[in-house]
């Protein structure tokens, strides 16, 4: 494991690194668009820094985060170094080049786009450039993952697959057709247009291939907090995991259903009509259903685990499970957010009823609750599990840990729901000073500031996570404890080679992304000239290139 | 620092006996199935259907009319 | 983590119970969602609810000189049913015309397209909400049954001067709007 616990450490660290910056800058944000005074108070900065929180949060923590658990998975759940770990620090130099020159546009004011781009704005070619190299680089990730996979199988011919390694499989090759969007638009459409080899953008096309990417990185952000549900947890509450075959079923329907659905992001484009924004909001409705599924079969593990503790009656488990652990008490915190999170999206993608809320500070709450909250609280448990196991050295604190995921809740929560409240008011989204003067305003004021309380605790607990891991990295060595991932209740003998492979799954993706998308992507090479100018984000400059 | 462990343990009780005698009665009370999983998901599942219906007609129709 | 002092015994709950309690689990949410997705197809179809869906495409650097877009032809129209038809630029940072007015309890159309980048339009309260993407026409259709003054923000980045982008609805009430010469609805009194 060492050549590989130093290929995940150093994955960690740029995550958490970055992590740290961003919450930082997720706290100035707050104050600017609140009643309260802000410090550099200017709002191209609040542009610039929403750009860099959001490119972040959503492409560089998530996708190093990833990739490194992936590597510590794929080590552990099959018991032996990782194949290909020169490409794999390959694929980490050039992941964070692109992050480097991305981050360096940002900061330099050329590239105050946001993290989706928003064509016809046009930002530097360095943002676009680094951007495609983050991206690109962790397909690197993507074919290690889906290699050593095919390694290990061809070694253990009709073995079934350990569920852990199986999820971090489907969570690469689903990150590979999600990025396939954001990669055409970027190559084809963005960095054409940066160089000037070509006059206009395909502002239309752009959107919806970008949609592709949209919806299902959530499920690439989403999949190893999962992955610990269903391997993790089980473990640290002293139970088992109550089905194996549920959890090879969860990562199949996210593989399978995550990507056809992306359009529920532009219900509220004219590009598209209702037909198309119809099929894709019924299919976001098959997406919803492994979560809903998970929330059960994770119940019943933990009950597995209370009940063995001596917890007696329908509910006597919960209070019986060990919450001292810091990866029980998350998981409990991380289900309290996923259900109030994933309410929001229930009415996020129920075709018309999007129209209350698209774009306000609802939308922004709820990826905020359910990816900062319930997904975020899961990479921190993941973290506190990883720490021990990488440097040979225990958790510094269960203590402090607990106390940092619990400010992480609070701090959520006292965020998020003041802003689904002004989101239902109307408060439209990524604006930098709103004028609380005004009495259409005006009753939003109190709630922002409410949810910058919110914000602080946040900073508080971020700052705390990255001392708790500091120290964690300098405290005496003990003799290492192996992994330990979660046994099955009865755990799996064969199983059928649809749930131990994904060949069948990548060809449903295939021909559902071709009903889904066929039509809305390929219309735009026959739809009448609707390509136009570009516009740059600079206020200087401003105006058309 | 010494590492503060915590006040619950994460096993189960070490003793063989009462190990045993702890799974059985697990076994006994989750013969029929989770029932207290199903009871906890069935009202978090509840509670989203019905914030759903309340979101949709008390809050999205009365808003007017759309598209 | 601290290791199990003594493993779990295997099938602590058989298999067949395992089995059985998921595919109920699983037929149960299946029914929930369909019991929603049976909801909004039937509002859908009904209730004529549904989002923003005409695609309509128009050329983003000649509004100004020609067409439906032209300065003169913007603001509150009346059209020979009686309804009403806006039409808006929305432009780094405006919307114009800055403020319109309406007729209370009247079919209203809004007609808009932007003359640069994707903007947005939201009237709160209402389910009037659409993206504004340059070369496209963005059509959605309202009623307002009250009378009063409504903020209607931009919602979608578009540039430093994205804050700055409010634009004003008013629903005045029918006999008003009537005395209304087309100039005198693209302004609000108090403007």
């Amino acid at each position: 494991m060492n050549r590989t616990s130093r290929l995940a450490i150093f994955h960690y660290w740029v995550a958490f690194a970055t992590f740290l910056v961003a919450v930082l800058l997720g706290a100035w944000q707050m104050l600017m668009r609140s009643p309260l005074p802000a410090p550099l108070d200017d709002a191209s900065l609040y542009y610039g820094s929403v750009t860099l929180h959001g490119t972040a949060m959503a492409y560089v923590v998530t996708t190093f985060f990833t990739m490194g658990f992936g590597y510590a998975v794929a080590a552990t759940s099959l018991g032996r170094p990782i194949r290909g770990a020169a490409a794999a620090w390959i694929g980490f130099a050039i992941c964070l080049v692109g992050t480097l020159m991305a981050v360096g546009a940002i900061l330099s004011g050329q590239a105050s786009v946001l993290y989706t781009f928003y064509p016809p704005l046009l930002a530097s070619g360095w943002y676009y450039g680094g951007a495609f190299l983050l991206i690109a680089g962790s397909m690197i990730w993507v074919v290690l993952m889906i290699l050593n996979l095919r390694n290990w199988k061809r070694d253990n011919p009709g073995l079934p697959v350990p569920l852990p390694m199986f999820a971090i499989t489907a969570t690469a090759m689903l990150w590979a057709w999600a990025a396939s969007g954001v990669l055409l638009e970027l190559a084809g459409i963005l960095l054409p247009r940066a160089f000037g080899w070509s006059d206009l953008i395909d502002a239309a096309l752009a959107r919806t291939l970008f949609s592709v990417t949209l919806h299902a990185i959530v499920y690439f952000w989403l999949m190893p907090a999962y992955i610990a549900f269903y391997t993790l947890v089980p473990q640290a509450a002293g139970g088992r995991l109550y089905s194996d075959t549920m959890g090879r079923l969860t990562f199949i329907m996210f593989l399978v259903f995550s990507l056809p659905v992306g359009m529920h992001h532009l219900f509220m484009d004219p590009e598209h009509g209702s037909g198309f924004k119809f099929l894709q909001s019924a299919l976001t409705f098959l997406v919803a259903l492994p979560t809903l599924l998970t929330v059960f079969s994770i119940c019943a593990s933990l009950e597995i685990a209370g009940r063995i503790r001596g917890g007696r009656g329908l509910f006597g488990w919960i209070r019986a499970l060990p919450w001292g652990e810091p990866m029980v008490l998350a998981v409990g915190l991380s289900l309290v957010m996923l259900g109030l999170g994933g309410f929001g999206g229930l009415i996020n993608m129920s075709y018309a009823m999007n129209s209350m809320i698209h774009n306000t500070s609802w939308v922004t709450a709820h990826f905020h609750l359910i990816f900062g909250g319930a997904v975020v609280i899961m990479y921190f448990a993941i973290a506190y599990e990883m720490w021990p196991r990488i440097t040979g050295r225990p958790l510094v604190s269960k203590r402090s840990a607990r106390l940092q995921l619990w400010l992480w809740f609070w701090g959520m929560l006292i965020t998020t729901v003041p802003w689904h409240i002004t989101g239902l008011m109307g408060q439209p989204r990524r604006v930098a000073t709103f004028d609380y003067t005004d009495p259409l305003n005006a009753p939003m004021g109190p709630l922002v500031i409410i949810s910058v309380v919110g914000g602080l605790i946040l900073l508080s607990s971020a700052i705390l996570l990255i001392v708790i891991l500091i120290r964690s990295h300098f405290g005496e060595r003990t003799a290492g404890e192996p992994m330990h991932y979660a046994l099955a209740v009865n755990p799996p003998v064969r199983v059928p080679p649809a749930l131990n492979g994904f060949g069948l799954w990548n060809s449903i993706v295939l021909v559902l992304m071709i009903l889904a998308y066929g039509y809305p992507i390929g219309q735009f090479f026959f739809l009448k000239q609707h390509s136009v100018p570009a516009v740059t984000s600079l206020p200087e400059v401003g105006g058309r290139r | 620092m010494p590492t503060d462990e915590p006040l619950m343990s994460a096993a189960p009780p070490a003793d063989g006996a009462a190990a045993s005698a702890a799974a059985d009665a697990a076994a006994q009370a989750l013969r029929n199935g989770p029932i207290g999983a199903f009871a906890v998901a069935s009202i978090a599942a509840g509670l989203l259907l019905v914030g759903w219906l309340a979101f949709y007609f008390l809050l999205f129709i009365p808003r007017g009319a759309s598209g | 983590m601290n290791p199990l002092n003594r493993p779990l015994p295997d099938g602590i709950v058989p298999a067949e119970v395992v089995a059985r309690t998921e595919k109920r689990w699983i037929i149960l949410m299946a029914t929930m969602l369909l019991v929603m997705l049976a909801i909004i197809v039937v509002t859908g179809i009904v209730g004529a609810m549904h989002p923003p869906s005409n695609v309509e495409v128009i050329d983003p650097t000649t509004l100004h000189l020609q067409g439906e877009f032209v300065e003169s032809n913007l603001g509150a129209a009346v059209e020979p049913d009686r309804s009403v038809t806006v039409r808006l630029i929305a432009e780094q940072y405006n919307f114009v015309p800055r403020c319109v007015q309406v007729p209370v309890g009247t079919p209203v159309k809004f007609r808009l397209t932007s003359a640069d980048v994707v903007h947005g339009f939201l009237l709160p309260n209402t389910n009037v909400n659409t993206m504004v993407v340059p070369g496209f026409v963005a059509e959605v259709r309202t009623r307002f049954d009250d009378v009063g003054e409504k903020a209607m923000p931009c919602h979608e980045f578009c540039g430093p001067g994205h804050h700055a982008m409010w634009a004003h609805v008013q629903v005045v009430p029918k006999e008003r709007f009537a005395n209304l010469t087309p100039f005198q609805r693209m302004s609000c009194e108090s403007y």
